[in-house]
């Protein structure tokens, strides 16, 4: 009988708590729209909790990333709002964006952007949204992408390797996460360059790629730096090439590919609001979340899991968004995809 | 030895009180997120990732992987109760969970769940614990044309839970199959089945499916008879019959085993072990017909496999640095924000973290027991709620967890979809098993296979010529011929025996 009484109060007090968050939250909705109402230039936004779309499954790197962002951004919001993360994955991330494309641009739904789902898939004709279809605010992270190779492979340098690929065509067999993604067209990118034929294996996901190296069923993997970094520092694979835009803190010992004349691909990651939003509320997201970006806290979790923060302003993420999608849709067209 | 006395110092640790309040705070939430449909492990890990950012590390991941383990728990609660599973790998434990609790037996199905599962859960720690590190290298030799060759006998096995019908577990089959090759494939990057749906383009949710299929259907059958008064069976005991013991102790042992081996081998889930389970028990069982009306088997052998897989499957992390799904993703996530890096040298550079984190997968396991045992007479209860006031719930608690899953309103239509689809298939008799186990088996045996004519060059002789795939493949061939050859002497007795499930 006790065990009901408690149960009774327990579900009493859920009902009532729903009802107050219930009524507290359409209360800031009201004055929300009431502020908007006003035609002041001095805007007090944001008034309620953002919406941070992350079209990614939860648990994954764009993920964690902007999980940690919305911590600390909140501190750097007028009136302290919060930053809500959704996940809303699904279709190599263009369904989250695919949502956003259609949202109002009122600043109170953004976006967490990758080179994947903005720059490459629309080439793919898959999209409603084209690369240009969106606001930029900033790039805030942006990580090298790795060619690696087993402990023992016969490869002691790229230049090795390169010369090997070059003379047995379509022997040398390597993994990425996925056909057409970034990682995929990273390589066939570089081996575009001297016409080299090499045998491309996708697997689902970054772990399953790893993994069938590390079983040496595959003789090569593409994966970023982050992803790879335990492996190198258990000694059981080894790093032949950065083959990203820019050099590693982590890895500074790689070589290079760009110093050898090859373009590269980084796999970044950036915030992106629906067109048309207004130019402050715009400027108050870009400012908050360059902050947190400079954020002690922030830098020292990125650390933690292997990246390092990479700020680009508006006007460079829409250029890098720009090139990039007209430099793999090139790659992509060559290779037949 | 050596690992012995680490291990009772990892205990120490482990029972520090703070560490013990994160171990019980996670198998909590664990069971919480197992029990509420559509919500997982992944979700539940995922967003507390972040809380553990200022803690220790070693209650940080007693507490993330107490919710990872937790899980397999609560999962059953509402397949039996509701015939809606809450976490994947419980699916098939409606089979013969949910007849249990018709019967007023679903005391029963809870208690023999919570007792299967802490021995897989316990018996697979140790396995990580004493004999891990070897097995993982042999588990590494799994590439896609072995993963191909074990679909293969995975998929042969379960052609003989067809039901009464061939031709209509045919269908079923079939059908499955198809909905896997729904959205992008990820080898070829075709698209397929999508109508230019982007909201296809991933496929459909294995969860969503089973729900719709499963729970879904179920209350519209219900409905159909709402309105005679049914009286709802009594609850009786928590403990099997006398004479229900050993059957079910041996499938729980086949079950630990079972779930164990799979769990090494990274890239495969918690569904297949259980749907392997499930099958070998059948197959096992001196009447099989009693199974799919409540068999004791059909619960106890599938919710061991999944416990003793979800420790397994912990291995390949703590030994390799491979994570074998996206909940141990999150989990390794978690191990390198805390400055760990799992992977061979793991054991050397920080045993007394990885001893603590074994430690509390034991205790967890035990208060996990204590939570199910007494309280499964509790939640038993359930089944006496009258279906007026229980279908509307269970309604509502689909479709929240239909979209939870993805935070989209889309797979609540698929949900609704699925649901009338169940519910036609039930009236036409055709089973609705083989649909979920093809549809899971299908797209890995697809990609593997795609992935295995790449290495090879479209050369099929190459599954072959590799000595793991070569006999898991024969081992294939022989059964079939079997089979064939048994069904055409006896061909009209063998199928009536074979029912349902």
């Amino acid at each position: 009988m006790i065990s009901k009484k408690l149960i009774a109060i327990f579900c009493t007090i859920l009902l009532a708590g729903s009802i107050l968050a219930g009524c507290a939250s359409s209360e800031s909705k009201t004055s929300g729209s009431a502020a908007k109402g006003g035609s002041g230039s001095e805007s007090d936004y944001p008034t309620k909790p953002i919406e941070l779309v992350i079209p990614y499954a939860a648990g994954g790197g764009t993920d964690v990333t902007a999980r940690i962002l919305a911590k600390t951004v909140s501190k750097y919001l007028p009136n302290k709002q919060t930053i809500v993360p959704v996940n809303k994955p699904g279709a190599s991330g263009t369904l989250g964006l695919a949502e956003l494309y259609e949202a109002k641009p009122d600043g109170y739904k953004i976006s967490m952007a990758t080179i994947g789902n903005i720059a490459i898939q629309p080439n793919y004709g898959n999209t409603p949204y084209s690369y240009d279809s969106f606001e930029p605010l900033l790039i805030a992270t942006s990580v090298p992408h790795v060619l690696l190779v087993k402990k023992d492979a016969p490869w002691k340098t790229v230049d090795e390797w390169f010369e090997y690929v070059k003379k047995n065509p379509n022997s040398f067999s390597y993994s990425t996460p996925g056909k057409g993604n970034t990682q995929h067209l990273n390589l066939e990118g570089i081996a575009l360059k001297d016409g080299l034929k090499l045998k491309h294996v996708p697997f689902d996901g970054a772990a399953p790629a790893i993994t069938a190296l590390l079983g040496g069923h595959v003789e090569g993997a593409v994966v970023q730096v982050h992803e790879a970094k335990p492996h190198v520092d258990s000694g059981t694979l080894r790093i032949l090439a950065n083959t990203g835009t820019t050099k590693s803190e982590s890895i500074k010992d790689a070589e290079f590919l760009e110093d050898k004349g090859y373009s590269g691909l980084n796999a970044w990651t950036g915030i992106v609001a629906p067109k048309g939003i207004p130019e402050d509320v715009k400027t108050t997201l870009h400012d908050a979340f360059k902050k947190a970006l400079e954020d002690p806290e922030t830098i020292e979790q990125f650390k933690k899991i292997g990246i390092e923060p990479a700020y680009s302003n508006p006007e460079d993420f829409k250029k890098t968004i720009e090139d990039t999608n007209k430099t793999t849709g090139d790659i992509a067209k060559k290779v037949g995809l | 030895m050596d690992s012995l006395i680490q291990l009772f110092q990892g205990f120490e640790t482990a029972l520090t009180w703070w560490n013990l309040l994160y171990c019980l705070a996670g198998v909590s939430i664990g069971m919480m997120v197992g029990v509420l449909p559509g919500l997982g492990p992944t979700t539940g890990t995922a967003i507390l990732l972040p809380v553990t950012f200022s803690m220790e590390p070693v209650s940080a991941i007693i507490m993330l992987s107490g919710i990872y383990y937790g899980s397999m728990y609560g999962g059953t609660i509402t397949s039996v109760l509701i015939n809606t599973p809450g976490e994947a790998a419980s699916v098939i434990t409606t089979l013969d969970g949910y007849p249990l609790a018709k019967q007023g037996r679903a005391g029963t199905a809870l208690g023999v769940a919570g007792i299967g599962s802490f021995i897989g859960g316990t018996i697979s720690i140790i396995g990580l614990a004493f004999i891990g590190p070897p097995l993982a290298q042999f588990a590494l030799k799994f590439g896609p044309p072995e993963f191909f060759a074990l679909m293969v006998l995975g998929l042969i096995t379960v052609i003989g839970l067809m039901g009464k019908s061939i031709i209509r577990g045919l269908i079923s089959a079939l059908l499955g199959l198809c909905l896997a090759l729904i959205g992008m494939d990820p080898v070829s990057g075709a698209v397929r089945f999508t109508f230019n749906e982007p909201n296809l383009m991933n496929g459909i949710d294995f969860v969503i499916i089973a729900m719709g299929l499963f729970g879904l259907s179920e209350i519209l059958i219900g409905l159909e008879n709402i309105s005679k008064a049914e009286t709802p069976p009594k609850v009786k005991g928590l403990l099997p019959k006398r004479e229900e013991w050993r059957p079910t102790l041996s499938s729980i042992g086949r079950g630990t085993g079972l779930g164990f081996l799979i769990g090494l081998v990274p890239g495969t889930n918690s569904v297949i072990p259980a749907i392997l389970s499930y099958s070998l028990e059948k197959k096992l069982a001196k009447d099989p017909s009693r199974f799919g009306k409540g068999a004791i088997e059909g619960v106890a052998g599938p919710e061991t496999a999944n416990n003793s897989y979800s420790g397994a499957a912990l291995i390949p992390l703590f030994t390799l640095g491979i994570p074998s799904s996206p909940t141990i993703a999150v989990i390794l996530g978690a191990f390198i924000m805390h400055g760990l890096t799992p992977g061979p040298m793991l054991f050397q550079s920080n045993p007394d973290i990885v001893w603590a984190i074994i430690a509390s997968m034991f205790i967890g396991n035990l208060i996990l027991l204590i939570f199910n045992l007494p309280l499964a007479g509790v939640w038993a209860k359930i089944t006496m709620v009258p279906a007026k006031l229980l279908y509307p719930i269970i309604f509502l608690i689909s479709i929240l967890g239909a979209y939870s899953v993805n935070n989209r309103l889309f797979d609540v239509w698929v949900l609704l979809a699925f649901g009338v689809l169940g519910y036609f298939m039930k009236k036409t008799d055709i089973p609705i098993a083989p649909i979920v186990l093809t549809f899971v088996l299908g797209k890995l045996l697809e990609s593997s296979l795609l992935q295995s004519m790449i290495l090879f060059r479209g050369d099929f002789s190459g599954f072959f010529s590799r000595p793991i795939s070569a006999v898991m493949l024969t081992i294939a061939i022989l059964i079939l011929l079997v089979s064939v050859i048994a069904g055409i002497k006896k061909k009209k007795e063998l199928l009536a025996t074979d029912v349902e499930m």
